[in-house]
C-alpha cells in the first residue's frame, strides 16, 4: 500500500471531483464528504495508509492559522445585531430620512441592506431581519408582493459582498490571496449593486405606481432626525469603521479589527440594553455552531485542493485549458456560468470549495488577477442564493412568507437577479470597481 | 449513558465557546496594549491559532447531533420515505468509518509526538501532542455521533 497509482489527470479529477460530489449528493455532510474524498485520495495518490499520518498533521496546519479568527468574528458580529435588534433601531431612523418617492418601502430596504450588511456578515440574518421587519409594513402600504419580497432579497445578498464578509474570509483563505484585500475589494462592487438596486426601484414604481402606491409621511422635525440618526445610526457606523476602516488603513490585521468589531457590538448592544445572558447566550450558540462546519469544511477542502494538486489533476486540467487556445476571456466567461449553473444546485460554500481549487490554477495560469475573479465570484455566489432551486435566500424568505407561493418569491427575485448579471458584467469590463480599492490600502 | 455522552457533547461545545470568547477579548486587549502601550501579549496570536483548531473538533458532535452540518439535500428530499432513511443509514455509517479513521491516525500521531517530546515550531514551544489531541479527543465523539445517529436511523426505518 506504499505505492501510488498511476493515473491520467481526467481519471484523477473524475475521481476525487466526482467522488465528492456523490457522497455529497447522497446526503453525507459536505465536510464529511470532503474528509472522505482525502482518505481516498491519499490512499491513492500520497502513499497509501503511510500518507495518513500526514493527512492529520495538513489537518492540523490548514486551521492554525491567524486570519480564520476573522470568520467567528463576523458571524459573531452577525449574531449580535441579529439576536440585539440593534439593527433595528438604524432602520427607523434611517425612515426618517427617505422622503416621499416612488417606491420608499423598497428604497429603505436597500438602504437598510447596505448598512446592515456593513455590520454583519450574513446574508441569512440580512434577510430574515429585513423581511420580518418591512414587508408586513409594505403590505400594509398596498405594495404588490413582488415589490415586497424583492428588494429584500436583493438587499440580503448585499451582505456577502460589502465586508465584513463570511464568504469572502472563506475565499480569500482558499484563493490564497490577502484577506483585507478581499474585503475591501467587495466594498464598490457592493454599493454599485445597491444603486443598481436603487434605480430599478425607483424606474419601475415610477413606471408603475401601483406596485407601490405612494403616501405620505408625516413631518419630522429635523432635530428629530439628527438625534436618532446620531444614538442609532452614528455608533453602527463607528463599528463599520473599526472593521473595515481599520483593515484598509493598515492598522491591524483583518482578524484584529473582527474581533474588535465583534466586541465593540457587544458592547453598544450593552449600552442600548438590548444585551442579555440569553442573548449572549443564543450568539455564542449560533456562532460556535457555524464556525464548526464551516471550519470543517474549509479544513477538509484545503487538504482536498493539495491532494487535487498532488494527483496531477490540477497541472493537467491547466495544461488541456491551455492546449484549447481559447481566448481567456472566454476560460473566464464559462467559468462564471458554471459557478452560476451550480448556484442552481448547491448552496455557496460547497461551490467554493469544490471548484475554487480547481479554477484557480487556471486563473493563475491565463495571468488574471486572483482578486478580481474572487470578487467576481461572490456576485455569482450572491445570485447562487437568489436561484432556484437551491436559493438559500428563496427558503429563508419563504419561512418569513411561508403563505407566498414559492414561484411568486421566485419571480420577486428576478429583476434583482438580473441587477446581479449586470453589476457581475459591469465588473468583468471594469476591473477597477474591485481592484480599485485594495491598490489604495496601506500594507498592513 | 446515552444522556452522559449526550452532556459530555454539549460541554465540549460549550468548551468552544468559551475558547472563543477568550481569543476574541485577547486579541482586542492585544491590540489595544500593542498601539496604546506598545506592549503586545507576544503568546495570544500563537494561542488564537490553536484554538482555531480546537472549536470545530469540540463543537462538532453537537452540530452533528442537531443536524447542523450543511448537507446537500436537493437529491434526497425527493426520495420516498424509505429510500431516504436506508440512505441515512449509509451515510451515517460512512460518515461513522470516515471519523473513526481520523480519530484512529489522530490518536497515532498525538502518541508519538507525546513520547519524542516534540514542540510547536512557534515561539510557546508548545508540546506538539496538545495542539494535535483535539482531532483524536474530538474526532472520537464525533465517531461516536456518526454511529448512534446510524442506530436511530435504523430504528426509525424498522419502525
Amino acid at each position: 500500500m506504499g505505492e501510488n497509482i498511476p493515473m491520467e489527470w481526467w481519471m484523477a479529477l473524475l475521481l476525487l471531483i466526482g467522488g465528492t460530489v456523490l457522497l455529497m449528493f447522497m446526503g453525507l455532510p459536505v465536510g464529511v464528504s470532503f474528509l472522505f474524498a482525502n482518505l481516498i485520495g491519499t490512499l491513492v495518490f500520497m502513499g497509501g495508509l503511510s500518507g495518513f499520518k500526514l493527512l492529520i498533521l495538513n489537518l492540523e496546519e490548514s486551521l492554525t492559522s491567524f486570519g480564520l479568527l476573522t470568520v467567528p468574528m463576523f458571524i459573531l458580529m452577525g449574531e449580535v445585531m441579529f439576536h440585539s435588534k440593534m439593527a433595528l433601531r438604524a432602520i427607523d431612523a434611517l425612515d426618517y430620512w427617505i422622503g416621499r418617492v416612488p417606491g420608499r418601502l423598497g428604497l429603505l430596504a436597500v438602504a437598510s441592506g447596505t448598512i446592515f450588511g456593513a455590520t454583519s456578515g450574513s446574508t441569512i440574518a440580512t434577510t430574515s431581519m429585513l423581511g420580518s421587519l418591512l414587508i408586513p409594513e409594505m403590505e400594509r402600504r398596498g405594495y404588490q408582493k413582488t415589490m415586497c419580497i424583492g428588494p429584500i432579497l436583493g438587499s440580503g445578498a448585499l451582505a456577502m459582498l460589502i465586508p465584513p464578509s463570511i464568504l469572502a474570509v472563506i475565499l480569500a483563505t482558499l484563493v490564497e490571496v490577502s484577506v483585507g484585500g478581499m474585503l475591501i475589494a467587495g466594498i464598490l462592487p457592493g454599493l454599485l449593486l445597491a444603486s443598481f438596486y436603487a434605480i430599478y426601484i425607483l424606474i419601475r414604481c415610477w413606471i408603475q405606481p401601483e406596485i407601490a402606491p405612494p403616501y405620505d409621511i408625516s413631518p419630522i422635525p429635523l432635530i428629530k432626525k439628527l438625534k436618532e440618526m446620531t444614538i442609532y445610526v452614528l455608533p453602527l457606523g463607528l463599528i463599520i469603521f473599526l472593521v473595515v476602516g481599520i483593515i484598509f488603513l493598515g492598522m491591524a490585521t483583518p482578524s484584529e479589527a473582527a474581533a474588535m468589531g465583534a466586541i465593540g457590538s457587544i458592547i453598544l448592544s450593552v449600552f442600548y440594553g438590548e444585551m442579555n445572558w440569553e442573548i449572549f447566550r443564543k450568539c455564542i450558540f449560533g456562532t460556535i455552531k457555524m464556525t464548526t462546519f464551516m471550519f470543517i469544511i474549509i479544513m477538509a477542502s484545503m487538504i482536498f485542493s493539495q491532494i487535487l494538486a498532488f494527483s496531477g489533476a490540477s497541472s493537467g486540467l491547466i495544461q488541456a485549458v491551455v492546449k484549447l487556445e481559447l481566448p481567456s476571456l472566454l476560460v473566464l466567461i464559462s467559468m462564471q456560468v458554471t459557478l452560476l449553473f451550480l448556484g442552481c444546485f448547491m448552496d455557496n460554500l460547497s461551490i467554493a470549495v469544490i471548484v475554487v481549487p480547481i479554477f484557480m490554477p487556471v486563473i493563475k495560469a491565463l495571468g488574471f488577477d486572483p482578486l478580481w475573479v474572487a470578487a467576481m465570484t461572490l456576485i455569482n455566489m450572491d445570485l447562487g442564493n437568489l436561484t432556484p432551486p437551491f436559493g438559500l435566500q428563496l427558503f429563508v424568505m419563504k419561512g418569513i412568507q411561508p403563505m407566498t407561493p414559492m414561484a411568486v418569491i421566485i419571480r420577486s427575485a428576478l429583476p434583482f437577479v438580473l441587477c446581479e448579471v449586470l453589476a457581475l458584467i459591469a465588473i468583468m469590463i471594469f476591473p477597477d470597481i474591485a481592484l480599485y480599492l485594495p491598490s489604495l490600502m496601506r500594507k498592513g | 449513558m446515552g444522556k452522559i455522552f449526550d452532556k459530555i457533547l454539549v460541554f465540549l461545545f460549550w468548551m468552544g465557546g468559551g475558547l472563543l470568547m477568550f481569543s476574541t477579548v485577547g486579541t482586542c486587549i492585544d491590540v489595544i496594549l500593542r498601539y496604546c502601550f506598545n506592549h503586545p501579549i507576544h503568546w495570544m496570536l500563537e494561542i488564537t491559532e490553536y484554538i482555531m483548531l480546537y472549536i470545530p473538533f469540540l463543537g462538532a458532535a453537537l452540530v452533528l447531533k442537531e443536524e447542523g452540518h450543511i448537507r446537500v439535500d436537493i437529491l434526497i428530499n425527493h426520495l420516498s420515505e424509505r429510500t431516504r432513511g436506508r440512505l441515512n443509514v449509509i451515510t451515517s455509517f460512512l460518515g461513522g468509518i470516515v471519523m473513526l479513521t481520523y480519530t484512529w491516525y489522530g490518536g497515532q500521531v498525538t502518541w508519538d509526538f507525546f513520547k519524542r517530546g516534540v514542540p510547536a515550531l512557534e515561539s510557546l514551544r508548545t508540546p506538539m501532542f496538545l495542539i494535535l489531541m483535539i482531532i483524536p479527543i474530538g474526532g472520537f465523539f464525533f465517531t461516536t455521533q456518526f454511529f448512534r445517529q446510524m442506530v436511530d436511523y435504523y430504528q426509525k426505518l424498522k419502525n
